[in-house]
């Protein structure tokens, strides 16, 4: 994967991520843990598609890929929770709509990075910020701090990895009680975003 | 069913693989990596999932020293906290080392508020705007940075600067300086608002349109074209316009790299240049070589080195006067 996909990912993608996993975590017939397993295999898909320019509504694009994903697995599963394929319906609803405030995504989302980075350790976040901020190499940054290339190599990994647990699940705080919302009453979400749990 | 690695396995290789990547892989590594992403399809999301997040990070961060860094004199806020001067300290004197300590508690304000972006004198400093913008700040100089949801605009206070547009259909890309409004959608261009020099534009990809405060009609940079107006002029309509070989804007460009490139300027408009960057004034007392042409690529921070190598050139003598270097026409004998 090119850097420019990377790139592509994280404007387009990554913002829209902590909606995608509220509304896998409201599918009755997905657990908790299969929303990863899901959302690793939607960036595959995104991943590696020829071209993303043709995607005009990435976000859209993204729901769509995790409900064709979905509908796969349930087809090799050949059990269907009921109330599954109902949700999936709802899912035209949730990807139609534009998203007017995707700025204001973007914003909350640096903001919770920043404040993921202020939260490392203070060694990591200091090989994470003089790689980030400065774009020192991670040789510079073990010249820089008196360590060696491969804890510097390390430092950077488990910041990275601190990123990805705490991306787009927002406190894990989706309260799936509430999910199972009555008939009729149509599950709009455009509405709830990033802001539970911050 | 045979036991599937858990996400959070692949995700931790997935970072493990990222860090790899960001310092280089050799020939094997990058072998082994193919291996690992063959295995099982969720690691080839989880790492372009780790990509993404890794190069959203640098967004992310690059924004906090907008935030961090008011102007000499001045402050963003009107009431400066404890945070934000220390913020600043940091920045400034101890450098990115530093920076670990600044808090991202006010990291969303950007978008509302102008942050200010400053480089102090020597110094060359590049900082991504977020958007996939990229700015150079020369030495000495001040920009505020508003981005907002209907454009993103960049006010140069002082000093010159490189811009690399990252298009955004929906928000344009403003630059403001003196009495013009610079338009650009993606293209790199620098503008330098130096006092006491005209105003410079130069475009090296794209092309840029250059609006005066008092005139109704843009009139359009393209690549390798140079505008240059009085300060102050306030009409689009008085600017010069000037095309430029691509080897000239390379060269005009080269403070980038921390070097001063020069072709036919006089020796007093070089030592002025070398003057931005700081260290020992160069002072040339003669007017006949005051105006000598020079040529060459020096080193910014480097006047001293500078000054002898003209001296060699010019059959000028070096002296050096406390702070300050004088170069001086060699005494004629007979």
């Amino acid at each position: 994967m090119d850097a420019d996909r990377s790139l592509w990912l994280a404007q387009n993608i990554l913002p829209h991520e902590a909606e995608l996993r509220t509304w896998l975590a409201r599918l009755s017939s997905v657990g908790g843990d299969q929303i990863d397993d899901l959302v690793q295999e939607t960036y595959a898909v995104l991943a590696t598609r020829a071209e993303v320019a043709s995607i005009h509504n990435p976000r859209a694009y993204a729901f769509q890929v995790a409900r064709s994903i979905l509908l796969q697995q349930m087809r090799r599963a050949r059990v269907v929770a009921l109330g599954t394929m109902a949700d999936l319906d709802h899912l035209g609803e949730a990807t139609d709509h534009p998203t007017p405030e995707q700025h204001a995504i973007a914003r909350d989302e640096y903001a919770r990075v920043a404040l993921a980075i202020a939260a490392m350790p203070p060694q990591t976040r200091r090989a994470f910020q003089l790689r980030r901020i400065e774009g020192l190499s991670q040789r510079e940054i073990a010249r820089a701090l008196g360590l060696s290339e491969n804890t510097v190599e390390k430092h950077i990994m488990r910041g990275i990895k601190m990123l990805m647990q705490q991306f787009g699940r927002g406190g894990k705080a989706v309260p799936r009680a509430s999910m199972h919302q009555q008939e009729g009453q149509t599950p709009r979400h455009d509405r709830p975003r990033t802001r539970e749990g911050c | 069913m045979t036991a599937r690695e858990p996400a959070k396995v692949v995700d931790e290789e997935a970072a493990a693989w990222t860090a790899r990547i960001d310092r280089g892989l050799d020939f094997a590594e990058q072998a082994a990596l193919d291996q690992w992403l063959a295995g099982d399809r969720r690691r080839i999301g989880a790492l372009a999932r780790a990509k993404a997040i890794w190069v959203h990070a640098e967004q992310a961060v690059s924004l906090e020293p907008l935030l961090a860094v008011p102007p000499a004199g001045e402050s963003i806020d009107a009431s400066p906290s404890p945070r934000t001067l220390s913020r600043r300290n940091a920045l400034i004197g101890g450098g990115a080392l530093a920076a670990g300590l600044v808090a991202a508690v006010a990291a969303p304000a950007f978008l509302r508020r102008p942050t200010v972006l400053a480089s102090g004198v020597g110094e060359i400093r590049r900082v991504p705007l977020g958007d996939g913008s990229v700015v150079t700040l020369d030495t000495d100089s001040t920009i505020e940075v508003r981005f907002g949801d209907a454009a993103r605009t960049v006010r140069l206070r002082s000093g010159g600067a490189f811009f690399e547009i990252a298009a955004d259909r929906l928000r344009p890309f403003l630059v403001e300086t003196g009495n013009v409004i610079l338009h650009a959608t993606s293209s790199a261009f620098s503008v330098d608002a130096i006092a006491g020099l005209q105003l410079s534009i130069l475009v090296s990809r794209g092309h840029v349109e250059i609006t005066g405060k008092d005139s109704p009609h843009p009139v359009v940079l393209a690549a390798n074209m140079r505008a240059t107006m009085r300060a102050g002029e306030k009409r689009a309509d008085a600017i010069e316009l000037r095309p430029i070989a691509p080897e000239e804007v390379d060269r005009a460009l080269s403070w980038r790299s921390g070097m001063l490139a020069f072709e036919g300027e006089t020796l007093a408009a070089a030592a002025a240049m070398f003057r931005r960057y700081g260290g020992p004034a160069i002072e040339v007392p003669d007017p006949a070589l005051a105006r000598a042409p020079i040529t060459g690529l020096f080193a910014a921070t480097d006047p001293a080195g500078f000054a002898r190598a003209i001296a060699l050139s010019l059959g000028a003598r070096v002296e050096t006067d406390g702070d300050a270097i004088r170069l001086s026409p060699v005494a004629r004998t007979g």
